[in-house]
């Protein structure tokens, strides 16, 4: 079992490392082990600390941005969950320690904006993160079909965990109402149709920033 | 140690990202958020992006309120002043032909109660001069004739001093030329009431001191003076200035009719009651309590 265990977790390491999963044999074995952690196939890109504060920051504009739209319009206008829209876009595209970090502070910056309890938005970010970077592996589909849907179920999720996170540590008659339970949906249709123009952005963004790294 | 920490080390963060908010989440989760200063500063930094969004929102709604919007406006005013000056010609219009029928009304109503022939005229045009006459658009073409007295509901107007085919001018009551043979209602006493010229009042003459006047006395046509029928109002008793001593009495007249707001009338062509007898007109126009006007007998 230990000489099983061992081997789950070489496997993960190689996933994270970018390494090919061979998605039969581990199939296989994950029968065997109740199941593989396999985190995928992704990218080998090195971890860089500028990239990994590009995210939250461009998160922290967007959740802004938003602020601003929210002051103008009022609080009624179906919101767009950036973060989410951030933790895929991460999970799905961009390497294991640099796109964890990522998420965490793309988590951190939803924490701020949230005013939930502190660590809540953290910890979900992170959970959404490794939740569809290790699914995302197993299944195959177009790009925009997976960006649309691993946000919208990722939206949901976060919006889920996010209310319930509040509700378990507001007082009687506090926690989120009827209305926030029931703009979960809607919140993460709009999350998702807002994903695909800015999934599309940012993998422009992340490329371009690639090359300029390579070109220094 | 060092070589597990550097096979496992994605996830030992992953690991490590979970729990430290997770630990972060359940200790502090009764307590307050209080803002750190990295959150302060986070928050700070990014502010005036929520600012600068709202601010051009604010001038964008703004623009398009104040200027786009009102682009139409222009036209739109243009069009709901002609509608509303439309509307108000059309507003006045029926104001004047309910006005009109008002006095269309009395004046049928008046020659209903009256004997004899009346013939119904607009009044067309008013005396520039000092006289004080006016012209109806009805003449010798529908039996008027000089001499023949003009009345109203209200009461006597004047006489035809004119006619010209399909006009006559008639002299008003008020004209200083002008005097009628009257009597108080209520005291039977003859007096001679004359035009002073003024719009709003008329002399009282030839009214002996003894007879009995007071104001307010209402005073009707005599007869006498063979041009107004009897029995028409004149109009109702002002001021009396009773002298202690000689013959007359003299007095101011209101008139019963106001010439200035003449519109139509009415020419006795033909009257046709017995001298006489008196009847009561259907308006009382200067007294809505009291005694209504008297109708026409004969000269």
């Amino acid at each position: 079992m230990k000489r099983e265990l061992h081997r789950l977790l070489d496997r993960l390491v190689d996933r994270l490392q970018g390494v090919q999963a061979n998605l039969r044999v581990e199939r296989r074995n994950a029968q065997a082990i109740l199941g593989s952690l396999s985190l995928g196939d992704q990218k080998r890109e090195p971890m860089r600390l500028w990239r990994v504060l590009l995210w939250p920051i461009l998160a922290l504009v967007l959740y802004q941005v938003e602020a601003g739209l929210l002051g103008h319009f009022g609080p009624e206008v179906v919101r767009v969950e950036v973060a989410v829209i951030f933790v895929t876009f991460l999970a799905l595209h961009l390497g294991a320690i640099e796109g964890a970090l990522a998420a965490f502070a793309v988590g951190y910056v939803a924490d701020l904006f949230v005013q939930g309890p502190p660590g809540l938005c953290r910890f979900v970010a992170v959970a959404a993160w490794t939740v569809v970077r290790v699914v995302s592996a197993r299944v195959s589909m177009p790009a925009w079909f997976a960006s649309l849907a691993w946000t919208l179920g990722a939206a949901i999720a976060w919006q889920a965990a996010v209310l319930g996170g509040v509700g378990l540590v507001a007082g009687e008659g506090n926690g989120p109402g009827t209305i926030a339970w029931l703009s979960v949906v809607p919140q993460a249709l709009l999350t998702a149709i807002f994903a695909l123009p800015l999934h599309a952005g940012l993998g422009r963004l992340d490329r371009f920033s690639t090359r300029g790294e390579i070109a220094h | 140690m060092l070589a597990f920490l550097q096979r496992y080390r994605e996830l030992l963060l992953v690991a490590a990202l979970l729990l430290l908010p997770a630990g972060t989440y359940v200790a502090n989760a009764k307590q307050g958020r209080d803002l750190s200063a990295l959150d302060k500063f986070c928050l700070a930094v990014s502010a005036p992006v929520a600012r600068t969004v709202d601010g051009l929102l604010g001038g964008a709604t703004s623009l398009w309120n104040d200027y786009v919007a009102l682009r139409d406006v222009h036209q739109e005013n243009q069009r709901l002043r002609e509608e509303l000056a439309e509307l108000r010609g059309e507003l006045n219009r029926r104001r004047e032909a309910a006005l009109e029928n008002e006095r269309l009304h009395a004046l049928l109503g008046f020659r209903r109660t009256t004997a004899g022939r009346l013939v119904a005229a607009p009044v067309i045009g008013v005396s520039p001069t000092h006289r004080r006459t006016v012209t109806i658009s009805r003449g010798e073409a529908s039996g008027i004739a000089e001499g023949m007295p003009v009345v109203t509901a209200d009461g006597v107007v004047g006489k035809v001093v004119a006619t010209y085919g399909d006009t006559a001018e008639v002299q008003l009551l008020v004209d200083s030329a002008s005097a009628v043979a009257a009597r108080v209602q209520r005291s039977r006493a003859r007096v001679t009431v004359r035009g002073t010229g003024s719009e709003s009042s008329l002399q009282l003459a030839n009214a002996l001191r003894t007879d009995d006047i007071e104001e307010g006395d209402l005073l009707v046509t005599s007869g006498t003076d063979r041009v107004f029928p009897k029995g028409l109002i004149v109009g109702r008793v002002g001021r009396i200035d009773r002298k202690p001593y000689g013959m007359y009495q003299e007095g101011e007249v209101l008139p019963a009719v106001d010439v200035s707001q003449l519109e139509e009338v009415l020419v006795v062509v033909e009257a046709g009651r017995p001298e006489g007898e008196e009847h009561q007109l259907p308006n009382a126009a200067l007294d809505g309590t009291g005694p209504a006007p008297v109708v026409p007998g004969t000269p």
